[in-house]
């Protein structure tokens, strides 16, 4: 038996809100879960699990008749899903009164629940939520009760969480059980355990600038005896988080970083999504900032860590016993400039900045 | 540095002239106007250059002060000096149109244009402030102490006890909070309250959103079919309803019609009949009567009551078939056997009107023979009609013998009854039976009635159950509707504030990062006056024991002490008295002074070999404090000394104190 596991969909996320292209990335995530459930059609997958968070938020009915016609689309392929802690069953969920395509299995139970699909010869045990954290005696419940029949069926257990605030289970415990197969959500990034047949999918997209690398889902073959089982990460993400480091010198300038940076996105790809940080010595006069690199391509953070080319040594050398010397052992006294903080770093330098301008001294007093 | 000769192209009011002067002490003496101040401002601008200063500042700057009037291309001149034991030649040119400097190393004959900081470097890179601030005093421009008092205070604290001289400490401060300024305005103060606000709607609405009613258990996914079958089944249960309330209606209005308004009727009227046949001693063998004998009476009993004999069927049809022919003959012109026709019908009709009395006649007879029975006036003229004659007064007499012992009165009421219900007055066994049969079949029909009525109540709760039904699940439906549509427009409208919450935490987090930058600057500026100060603490002791030792040395005192505040401030303290500045005579604040600028040169300037030039500076001093501050400057001050004066009084001191010395006359 084939099927899918996928989760944390996060359908309605605009991730990124407030850059140029978080609406698209919002249309992202429905078209990718478009290409998961066809990718089910087409990998002759009889069945797609989707581990809770199909929606990022409470759904509204609109969402759900577009979802329930993409399943619906997907037929005969059957779809079980269930509610994590981001579209928990609030009282006034749409969820409830949704009369979802024959092929659509929503274990919508707050306790462990099961649907079994004969047609696949396979059971699905499952819940979902009905807050936004599981914990204590309530995780503890769903937990305890955890167990896999010998019916000859295989079964496959369904479970959203696996942190502190999010039904926290141990991972020993779990595979001890006997289930054919756990599909688990909840993490954002995917993992496949060593021989185990249990896993987490991850998100099929990435939804902020932590969640870098792959993402995709897992097309998971179960052998009719259950003795054996493949599995195998499809990533499937339309575009991706992707951090650089920049070096700069003390020549470098806003048109020249500006020249590395474009470089940098077409090599990579002008879809995927830039963190930016800037290292080495600047110009003491080169202030760079988002907005003049933001045209160049998807760039959600510039992080400057380059630190103006003041040759500490050298300026201490040359204001011996002066104000500057005695300003810059204020900061740096017996210490590396590293051990600062950054306002710390950062007051040195515009006090440094300000002491030589009120001087004669021009460009090179600074080094 | 020595500076060795100098050649005045032109300056001020003097032009061509070459002085030469020596190591030690120069003492350049001119009565006033010689050009004693000319040649001190020559010596130093030739060392610093002269720029000219900018807009009204310009009329009265050095440049317009020595810029020659005639021969203005002329304005500069050249400066021999001696840098370790290596003659430079610095020439000058001033005039804005043509301004130059050459510096020649005399040995290498190495030629360096225009480059001030060479300049710099080689007099020891003391810088221009430094030097005019501490070893470079011109004649006082001012002459109240307080003014004196300013510029040296101000004077030392651009010092600032610093190497360079130059680092202007309030200026860096002030360009900083400019800085700080110009970052606060781009604070966006209204994002944190607005941010709170936004959290408090957003809770707000979390806060709706979840105490949205609770919806069933389990969703009801049938109920649109569940509605239909219902409204279907209410439809048939009308039609049905309909129908068994027409039964119900025409049975009830026939029981009516006999009647009988309810059960209890039946009852009463069975009672009476029990009662009445009780007080007789008739056995209860009769025959028994069908029900289904009953059964036309009511549809409608009048058919029954207007029976007629067989008899008078054939007397009527006889006396019809008679006048019929007579007619025809009469009209085929047949007069004699219409007349025969004619008589033959009136046989006929009479035998039908004998044939009737004849039945009339039995009647009475029967009434007339039933001498126990009264029958009252209102039942008479309708017996005549309603009589059966099936049932009359021979079969009561001989089926019911024992009728005779019943007494009158009960005779008449149940014949009444009789007649009433059975239309036959007659008393007997029979009709007593057909009686009961006939109170059954109307208790069977009352049943029957109740049967229909309950059937009519039931489909009605039937219908008016599925009508709640309905009711309830369009009121289900309409909830459902209304409820998505709520928990739609919360989303929605969470969506919109989590939207505007984004921006606000952007903006929150760009004034953090403006606030991290505000900080920055502001420990910067904090930093930079804690170091002034500090610096002014670290320096003070020191220069105040430096500034006093001078002092005392050229005052001649051998106790007391000069404090200086951080703030320039300079108390004079002596034997437990703390005397400030301005109440000193003005030679003695001008003494002070003095030893304060050799003080921090001294201290600052230890390498530095730029010359002492003093203009006009010993004007207040007397004699002894003027001989004790040569011996002074000869025996400490490693460089040269200018010291221009209009007077002979160092010339005289310094020969009697066999002070070494240049004269140079002007």
């Amino acid at each position: 038996m084939k099927f899918i596991h996928t989760g944390d969909i996060h359908l309605g996320c605009i991730p990124d809100r407030g850059t140029a292209w978080s609406q698209k990335r919002s249309t992202d995530i429905w078209r990718t879960l478009e290409n998961i459930i066809h990718a089910a059609n087409t990998q002759n997958a009889g069945l797609v699990l989707i581990c809770g968070d199909l929606f990022h938020r409470q759904p509204l009915m609109k969402e759900l008749k577009e979802v329930n016609h993409i399943f619906a689309s997907a037929k005969p392929v059957q779809v079980v899903i269930t509610a994590g802690n981001h579209d928990y069953m609030i009282p006034g969920s749409s969820y409830y009164n949704f009369n979802w395509s024959d092929n659509v299995h929503f274990l919508r139970s707050k306790t462990m629940d099961t649907i079994e699909l004969p047609e696949l010869n396979t059971v699905i045990h499952g819940f979902s939520y009905y807050t936004g954290e599981l914990t204590g005696s309530d995780a503890d419940s769903i937990l305890s009760n955890l167990s896999c029949p010998c019916d000859g069926k295989k079964h496959i257990l369904m479970l959203h969480g696996g942190d502190a605030n999010h039904l926290p289970f141990d991972y020993n415990t779990l595979k001890r059980i006997g289930f054919d197969y756990i599909a688990l959500g909840h993490i954002h990034k995917p993992l496949l355990y060593k021989n185990l047949p249990m896993a987490f999918c991850g998100s099929p997209e990435p939804l902020d600038r932590t969640e870098r690398g792959f993402h995709g889902y897992i097309l998971v073959t179960l052998d009719d005896d259950k003795t054996k089982f493949n599995r195998q990460f499809i990533p499937v993400s339309k575009a991706s988080y992707i951090s650089c480091k920049i070096e700069t010198t003390s020549d470098t300038t806003v048109t020249s970083l500006r020249s590395t940076v474009l470089r940098i996105i077409s090599e990579k790809g002008k879809h995927n999504i830039y963190s930016l940080t800037l290292i080495g010595k600047r110009s003491g006069e080169l202030h760079i900032t988002l907005k003049d690199i933001s045209d160049l391509g998807n760039i959600i953070e510039l992080t400057d860590e380059s630190t103006p080319d003041y040759d500490i040594d050298s300026l201490l050398e040359k204001h011996k016993y002066d104000l500057i010397d005695k300003y810059i052992r204020a900061f740096i006294n017996d210490s590396d400039i590293s051990q600062l903080d950054d306002i710390q770093k950062n007051a040195l330098y515009y006090g440094l900045d300000a002491l030589l301008d009120s001087t004669d001294e021009k460009g090179g007093a600074r080094k | 540095m020595i500076i060795k000769d100098i050649h005045i192209t032109g300056f001020g009011r003097i032009s061509n002239k070459s002085f030469t002067f020596g190591p030690g002490i120069n003492l350049i003496c001119g009565h006033n106007e010689a050009g004693k101040s000319t040649l001190h401002s020559f010596i130093f601008h030739m060392l610093y250059g002269l720029n000219r200063a900018r807009g009204r500042n310009s009329r009265f700057d050095d440049y317009a002060k020595y810029c020659p009037w005639d021969y203005p291309d002329s304005f500069g001149g050249s400066v021999r000096i001696v840098v370790n034991n290596v003659p430079y030649l610095i020439e000058r040119s001033f005039n804005a149109s043509n301004k130059s400097l050459t510096i020649t190393n005399e040995i290498t004959g190495k030629v360096i244009h225009n480059d001030e900081k060479y300049l710099n470097k080689l007099i020891g890179g003391i810088s221009e402030n430094a030097f005019s601030s501490t070893l470079c005093i011109s004649q006082l421009g001012a002459n109240s102490s307080d003014d004196l008092a300013d510029l040296l205070k101000k004077k030392f604290l651009n010092l600032g006890a610093t190497s360079s001289f130059n680092i202007d400490a309030p200026r860096a401060v002030k360009t900083l909070t400019d800085k700080k300024k110009e970052l606060a305005a781009g604070i966006d103060d209204e994002a944190l309250t607005s941010y709170y606000k936004n959290v408090e709607s957003i809770e707000t609405v979390t806060r709706e959103l979840n105490s949205l009613r609770l919806p069933p258990s389990e969703p009801a996914p049938a109920i649109p079919k569940q509605g239909e079958d219902l409204f279907r089944e209410n439809e048939q249960l009308k039609n049905a309803t309909s129908s068994i309330t027409s039964e119900y209606e025409q049975l009830k209005s026939e029981l009516k019609n006999e009647g009988f308004e309810s059960i209890s009727d039946i009852t009463a009227l069975e009672t009476l009949h029990n009662n009445l046949w009780s007080v007789s001693l008739a056995p209860d063998n009769t025959q028994s009567v069908s029900a289904s004998a009953f059964k036309d009476r009511l549809k409608p009993l009048t058919l029954k009551r207007n029976t007629i004999t067989k008899s008078d069927i054939l007397h009527g049809s006889i006396f019809s078939f008679f006048v019929v022919i007579s007619i025809i003959l009469f009209a085929l012109s047949m007069p004699f056997l219409g007349v025969i026709a004619l008589l033959a019908a009136l046989i006929a009709g009479f035998f039908t009107v004998a044939s009737f009395f004849s039945e009339f006649d039995n009647i009475t007879r029967f009434m007339n023979n039933g001498e126990h029975y009264d029958i009252p006036d209102v039942y008479a003229s309708e017996g005549n009609s309603l009589h059966n004659k099936t049932a009359g007064a021979n079969s009561l007499s001989n089926n019911n013998p024992s009728n005779k012992a019943m007494d009158k009165d009960t005779a008449k009421k149940l014949s009444l009854l009789y007649k009433k219900h059975l239309r036959q007055a007659e008393v007997s066994s029979k009709n007593r039976k057909l009686f009961i049969n006939y109170l059954n079949y109307i208790k069977e029909n009352f049943n029957k009635l109740e049967d229909l009525k309950k059937s009519i109540e039931d489909n009605n709760n039937r219908i008016s159950t599925n009508q709640n039904l309905l009711l309830a699940l369009n009121n289900n439906n309409l909830d459902s509707a209304k409820q998505c549509w709520t928990t739609d427009n919360l989303l929605l409208k969470l969506d919109s504030l989590e939207e505007e919450k984004t921006k606000l935490e952007l903006s929150i987090q760009e004034n953090n990062k403006i606030k991290k930058e505000i900080e920055a600057i502001e420990l910067a500026i904090s930093t930079i006056k804690e170091v002034s100060a500090g610096m002014h603490a670290e320096y003070a002791p020191e220069v105040n024991k430096e500034v006093s030792a001078i002092f005392n040395t050229i005052t001649r005192r051998n106790c007391g002490e000069l404090l200086i505040s951080e703030k320039m401030d300079i108390i004079l303290t002596d034997s437990n008295r703390a005397i400030p500045i301005e109440a000193l005579s003005q030679g003695t604040i001008e003494q002070i002074y003095f030893s304060l600028r050799l003080a921090a040169a001294n201290m600052i300037l230890e390498e530095c070999s730029l010359p002492l030039m003093l203009d006009e500076v010993f004007a207040m001093y007397d004699n002894p404090r003027l001989a004790q501050t040569l011996k002074y400057i000869s025996s400490e001050h490693k460089g040269q000394t200018f010291i221009f004066s209009c007077q002979n009084r160092e010339r005289l001191i310094a020969e009697k104190l066999e002070i070494p010395f240049t004269s140079i006359k002007l």
